[in-house]
């Protein structure tokens, strides 16, 4: 294993445009160091990013910029994500354990690509861009169409992923992030589920629903969102609604969990949460 | 490859290799208070402090810390005196096979640096890294809760 610590990105894009033989980059590591040691994957070169200016928070105008080393832990307690993407905040609290969220990046846990990830259902529901970077310039891909499969992505292999960035969310924006896993701690998702919507006189207007766990990226509930903004929002619409979000996961057994009781808790998840939005903003 | 780092304040510099996992170099140094537990992040009983912040040493390559700071249990004491932490911990009898011990504490120090007035609910977040296969989760909470208070001089 051969280890390169370049400093800047033109050192990394360079060392990466020009290395043959498979390539990984370490950035927090705690994936990539337990399957280096597992055995599952061996890597012939190695790249620590870890000192390249990436760890940030922006904010630019309407705009947030994450940059892709922020830890899971600085994305938790940030104030500016609490406030304009308070989702990701909750989302990024729930991940792992504090030794795993001081470690962890959210570069990582988007470019590892698992299903599980708990970034991501909030970054689908942000309309996140992910901006790549090689030698010759960068590119933005929507976060949707980033992922190609369970552990794979678009990035080409001289590419490194820079930043996330998304419009802020507005005051009147409700939201929910809901995990289920074995306990509360360090447990990888066996379904996660992101809402985001507005309600405006007893209806639902620009909802966006992403699911985790359940197909083999993160996907949009889009059916389930149209549905939910077609009627009224009462118990009718809700009970229907977490029936229709069934039908949109695809989800697999696993040593997690299985796949039935992954699809109904996808339901139970989307019901539990629109009944506490519910609740929330008609106090009857 | 040689590294350079702070251990316990003293800068120290050690022979390693790339592929290293911090948790072997650390024991194999003799800092044993670094426990191997699970080796893949769960456990929490090889944890250490890392530029202040709590990490796990089973997660890190050791060339990854270079030039870098690190905290271990055996930081802690100072001339032979316990640390207040350490105190509660013995005093409130949270030590039953004694094997989480070392990285609960190190929990319980970069909690309560940061937080002297911790409530019930955020120990159980500061700790929830660490498992403790005696289930003395209890006696743990309350050494922690005390060692607040003395930290406080509130004892």
């Amino acid at each position: 294993m051969k280890v390169y610590s370049p400093e800047t990105i033109e050192e990394t894009t360079k060392i990466l445009g020009k290395l043959k033989g498979n390539v990984h980059l370490l950035a927090g590591g705690t994936d990539l160091v337990v399957k280096v040691k597992e055995g599952t994957v061996l890597p012939e070169n190695l790249i620590n990013i870890r000192k390249l200016p990436l760890d940030y928070i922006k904010e630019e105008g309407n705009q947030l910029r994450i940059g892709a080393l922020t830890s899971i832990e600085t994305i938790h307690r940030s104030k500016p994500i609490r406030t304009y993407a308070p989702i990701l905040s909750d989302a990024a609290g729930k991940m792992g354990s504090p030794q795993i969220r001081n470690l962890a990046t959210i570069g990582g846990n988007i470019a590892n690509a698992s299903p599980a990830a708990d970034t991501v259902p909030p970054l689908f529901v942000l309309n996140a861009q992910i901006v790549l970077k090689d030698q010759k310039g960068s590119r933005v891909i929507p976060i949707e169409k980033f992922f190609s499969g369970p552990g794979e992505n678009v990035m080409r292999r001289d590419e490194i992923l820079m930043e996330i960035t998304f419009r802020k969310c507005a005051q009147s924006d409700e939201w929910f992030f809901s995990k289920l896993g074995q306990r509360k701690a360090l447990a990888i998702s066996k379904v996660s589920l992101a809402f985001r919507g507005k309600v405006n006189q007893n209806r639902l207007t620009d909802v966006s629903i992403a699911l985790g766990a359940v197909a083999p990226t993160v996907i949009y509930a889009q059916r389930t969102a149209r549905f939910l903004e077609s009627k009224t929002f009462d118990s009718a619409l809700i009970d229907e609604a977490s029936r229709i979000i069934q039908e949109e996961a695809s989800p697999i057994s696993d040593i997690r969990s299985t796949s039935e009781y992954r699809r109904r808790m996808v339901g139970a998840l989307l019901k539990q949460g629109l009944w506490e939005l519910k609740a929330g903003v008609s106090p009857d | 490859m040689l590294i350079e780092v702070t251990i316990n304040g003293i800068l120290k510099s050690f022979e390693t290799s790339p592929g290293e996992i911090l948790l072997d170099l650390l024991r194999r140094e003799g800092y044993k208070s670094v426990k191997r537990g699970c080796e893949t992040g769960e456990c929490g009983a090889c944890s250490i402090i890392l530029d202040g912040k709590l990490a796990k040493s089973c997660l890190l390559f050791a060339p990854q810390v270079s030039g870098h700071e690190i905290v271990t249990l055996e930081g802690m004491e100072s001339f032979s005196k316990l640390h207040p932490i350490q105190r509660a911990f013995l005093d409130e009898g949270a030590v039953q096979c004694g094997f989480c011990t070392p990285g609960m504490i190190l929990a319980a120090k970069t909690l309560l640096e940061g937080n002297p007035h911790p409530m019930e609910e955020e120990i159980k977040e500061a700790i929830s890294g660490n498992l403790c296969r005696c289930t003395g989760y209890i006696k743990i909470i309350r050494a922690i809760k005390k060692a607040g208070e003395i930290l406080k001089g509130n004892v």
